[in-house]
């Protein structure tokens, strides 16, 4: 699948307060990607690859964002009908954020998914294919798939033919340690691997969840 | 990649035998006084290490255990080095009980360290703060002649009577803080993000002082102060797992570099530039890039002419910049083992800038060294362009672009985020921020005047634009309309519209001067702005004005002829100049002066 957009920003972990971007897309994001377009709890998508096609640009943007997040514990009060205010004043909670995000991104994922446990007797690999093929090619999703960001919406393209679009990216070189999921089921764990561009294309290793290797 | 590279750099200046850099479990501080304590614990004297600079007491660095980091109305000891609240149980800001509580506190983590370590050193100090009454400090004879300084806050450390040194400094009291440091140490394990092992990953990390703008506590560049910045429930830097030695090693030699100014390049109020090469001796090529960026005049004899006196720029390296960038011009190699520069030794470059308690990145970049240099010295023949005779030197710093961008060049009013996107530019080769190009125009117009610096960079942008254009093929919105060689100086045979208009102008104005000497209001203060947007609603009525000065000026005839040659090749006036455009009037106005004056100055 091509994925490609006018902005992204693959927040690296480590500095989420002042977004910076990590070099490239990270799987977990390539798999929201995939995501929005199709999937069901039947099924688990695993990133095999990423060709990063563009060359490798930053840009800096000012945003004034909000301090808090409303308390889950409060929303689950007034679910049970304790009267407890639930607004937030964006213009009492204001604070400027500067994100270090990238420019004109194109990727292509390599990817295949696998059944997963709650998979129930009609569902078979093929269906789900065949899904996920024709939502593809008409551009339908369940949410609008994105880079990194909400804000910074993708363009997809079904990649039907085997030959794939040149990188720019020639050689060898090492982009460090970059996440590679988050173990969601032993405590959101997050799991890094280190990505190795070679001619553009990063291989992806496979990811461990709940002790399970996918 | 940024604190990985932070965290490598940290290792190869610790294992590099006479670095300064403080090793784990110890920081850099600043200490203004000693107390000079007997071996049970009696406190004989006050030393003041401080310099006396004027009016101001300067303290000393030196390597101490590292401080706790305080935040908050909390009560905080440091070990060993701490200020007068925590080691007299006193200061002068008059809160008896809080001085108390912070002296007892200290006193009972110091007995928790030290009371069972076999050192003379470490049971003075139990002595002292056993022995110790806050409220004896009024009338304390060694205390009286400096009390009021040493309540005023500074550091204080701790000396043995009759023994050199410090009591920090003693191995046995080392090897104590240093156990205590690794009891007390994160228990929750996982993977680091930069080593990829597991390990203790560290709560909070050491702040990072020196960066202009910042609080003067310290700020984070990795940190979660909000809840809006926390995910699935983790708390603190819990969000982004760092094992505690990588804390420890990217914290402090950031802290190393911003104090160092050698490595350190202020852009403008806010953004802080810090740069290091991966080599271990390295010095070489970080002052040559740090002159690169920061550039000084040297003239003609080959001296500095940057009298300011904390330049530290040495005259060695200044002129082998200027070397370099000669020869970039001329279109010639550069030869970097002549220079005993390591051209493919990688460089890292790191802006920052405040938040109140947070840094964010305002760029980064790795290169080699050649590259960069080449990119740095590209960026300088970009900008090139004829000097006037009263500047000093043709080279133009990062910093004097930005303040040219700024209403009546106030350095607080850089637009702000124009720094990063600059420097950017520079250190990538592409194009520059669209936004220094327009910030340019608007100061010119404003103004009503260009200086060689605005005139420099327009040039240059225009420059980047049309070869990033002619490479990718792509339309811009600047639309410059037709292909212009852009020159140093005057360039007669250009044909380019916009450009003759702008050498159109400059000749009216000069005619006008001319005929009237003396003159407080020229062309150029009333008509600058117009003929520059709307050549097609302004020039004809000059036109038919100047020959009234050509009739009175005494070189009217030569005027007049140049006037005529340059009309001659427009074929109409556009009725509207696009910013590209406009840039190029700005540019032929610029050219045409200059060239007025080199032929004033060759008659005299």
């Amino acid at each position: 699948m091509k994925v490609w957009g006018d902005y992204a920003c693959f927040t690296r972990p480590e500095m989420k307060a002042e977004r910076v971007s990590y070099d490239a897309m990270t799987p977990s994001a390539a798999r929201g990607i995939l995501e929005a377009i199709h999937w069901k709890p039947a099924i688990r998508w695993v990133i095999d690859r990423i060709h990063v096609l563009n060359e490798i640009r930053f840009e800096n943007l000012r945003r004034n964002e909000v301090n808090s997040k409303i308390p889950a514990g409060n929303i689950r009060k007034a679910m049970n009908g304790t009267p407890i205010a639930l607004w937030q004043v964006a213009s009492e909670d204001r604070q400027q954020r500067a994100t270090l995000m990238l420019r004109d991104v194109a990727y292509v994922i390599e990817a295949h998914f696998e059944m997963s446990e709650k998979a129930e007797g009609e569902d078979d690999p093929s269906k789900h294919y065949n899904m996920f093929i024709r939502r593809a090619r008409k551009g339908q999703c369940f949410h609008r798939p994105y880079l990194g960001c909400r804000e910074f919406p993708a363009h997809f393209e079904l990649v039907e033919d085997a030959a794939v679009e040149q990188s720019v990216h020639k050689g060898e070189r090492d982009l460090g340690w970059m996440l590679l999921d988050i173990d969601f089921e032993s405590e959101m764990t997050p799991r890094f691997f280190r990505a190795v561009m070679r001619d553009g294309i990063i291989e992806v290793p496979p990811v461990e969840v709940g002790g399970q290797v996918f | 990649m940024i604190i990985d590279a932070l965290h490598a750099h940290y290792k190869t200046l610790a294992e590099h035998s006479d670095s300064k850099i403080p090793k784990p479990g110890f920081a850099t501080a600043r200490v203004s006084f000693a107390f000079n304590l007997s071996l049970d614990g009696e406190l004989l004297e006050v030393i003041t290490l401080a310099d006396q600079k004027g009016k101001r007491l300067v303290p000393v660095d030196m390597e101490v255990p590292e401080p706790a980091k305080r935040a908050g109305k909390g009560v905080t000891p440091c070990f060993l080095c701490d200020n007068s609240m925590y080691m007299i149980g006193d200061d002068s800001k008059g809160n008896p009980n809080r001085s108390k509580l912070a002296f007892e506190t200290s006193m009972k983590f110091h007995l928790q360290i030290l009371q069972d370590v076999d050192d003379d050193g470490a049971q003075a100090v139990c002595h002292y703060f056993t022995k110790w009454d806050p409220s004896m400090v009024k009338e304390h004879p060694s205390l009286s002649a400096v009390l009021e300084d040493v309540l005023a806050g500074g550091n204080i450390v701790l000396v043995l009577d009759g023994n050199p040194g410090y009591i920090h400094d003693r191995p046995k009291v080392k090897a104590a803080w240093l156990n205590h440091r690794n009891r007390s140490s994160s228990q929750v394990t996982g993977q680091c993000l930069v080593t990829g092992e597991y390990g203790p990953i560290a709560r909070i990390h050491p702040s990072i002082k020196g960066v202009r703008g910042a609080q003067t506590s310290g700020a984070a560049l990795v940190s979660f102060n909000l809840d809006a910045f926390t995910s699935y429930g983790k708390r603190q830097n819990f969000n982004a797992p760092l094992s505690e030695d990588v804390a420890f090693g990217y914290t402090t030699v950031l802290n190393h570099m911003l104090s160092e100014r050698r490595q350190r390049l202020q852009l403008d109020s806010s953004t802080t530039v810090v740069f290091w090469s991966e080599r271990e001796n390295g010095e070489r090529e970080e002052n040559l890039l740090a002159q690169l960026f920061d550039l000084r005049g040297v003239d003609e004899s080959g001296e500095s002419i940057d009298s300011r006196q904390d330049s530290l720029q040495d005259l060695e390296t200044t002129r082998l910049v200027h070397d370099v960038l000669d020869r970039v011009r001329r279109g010639q190699q550069i030869d970097f083992d002549a220079m005993h520069v390591d051209s493919k030794s990688r460089f890292f470059v790191l802006g920052l800038s405040p938040n109140s308690s947070r840094l964010s990145v305002r760029f980064w970049h790795v290169d080699t060294v050649a590259n960069l240099v080449n990119r740095v010295a590209s960026h300088h023949a970009d900008l090139s362009i004829v000097t006037p005779n009263y500047r000093k030197s043709e080279f133009i710093s990062v910093r004097e672009i930005l303040i040219e961008t700024a209403p009546r060049r106030d350095p607080e009013r850089i637009p702000p985020l124009l720094g990063g996107g600059l420097m950017r530019a520079v250190l990538t080769g592409q194009p520059y921020p669209q936004g220094l190009y327009t910030a340019m125009i608007a100061r010119i117009r404003a103004d009503r005047e260009m200086s060689y610096v605005q005139a420099a960079v327009i040039k240059a942008a225009l420059i980047r634009r049309m070869r990033s254009r002619s490479q990718s093929g792509l339309l811009n919105e600047l639309d410059v309309s037709q292909e212009v060689k852009l020159t140093v100086s005057l360039d007669e045979k250009s044909t380019n519209p916009a450009y003759r208009l702008g050498r159109l102008f400059a000749v009216l104005e000069k005619v006008q001067q001319e005929a009237n000497p003396g003159l407080n209001a020229t062309i150029r203060d009333r008509y600058f702005g117009a003929a520059s947007a709307t050549p097609r609603a302004v020039f004809p009525q000059l036109l038919r004005l100047v020959q009234h000065h050509v009739v009175k000026a005494e070189y009217g005839g030569v005027s007049d002829r140049l006037i005529e040659g340059i009309v001659s090749e427009l074929d109409d006036f556009p009725s509207h100049l696009s910013p590209g455009d406009q840039g190029l009037f700005m540019l032929g106005y610029y050219h045409q002066r200059q060239a007025f004056y080199q032929k004033s100055n060759s008659k005299e």
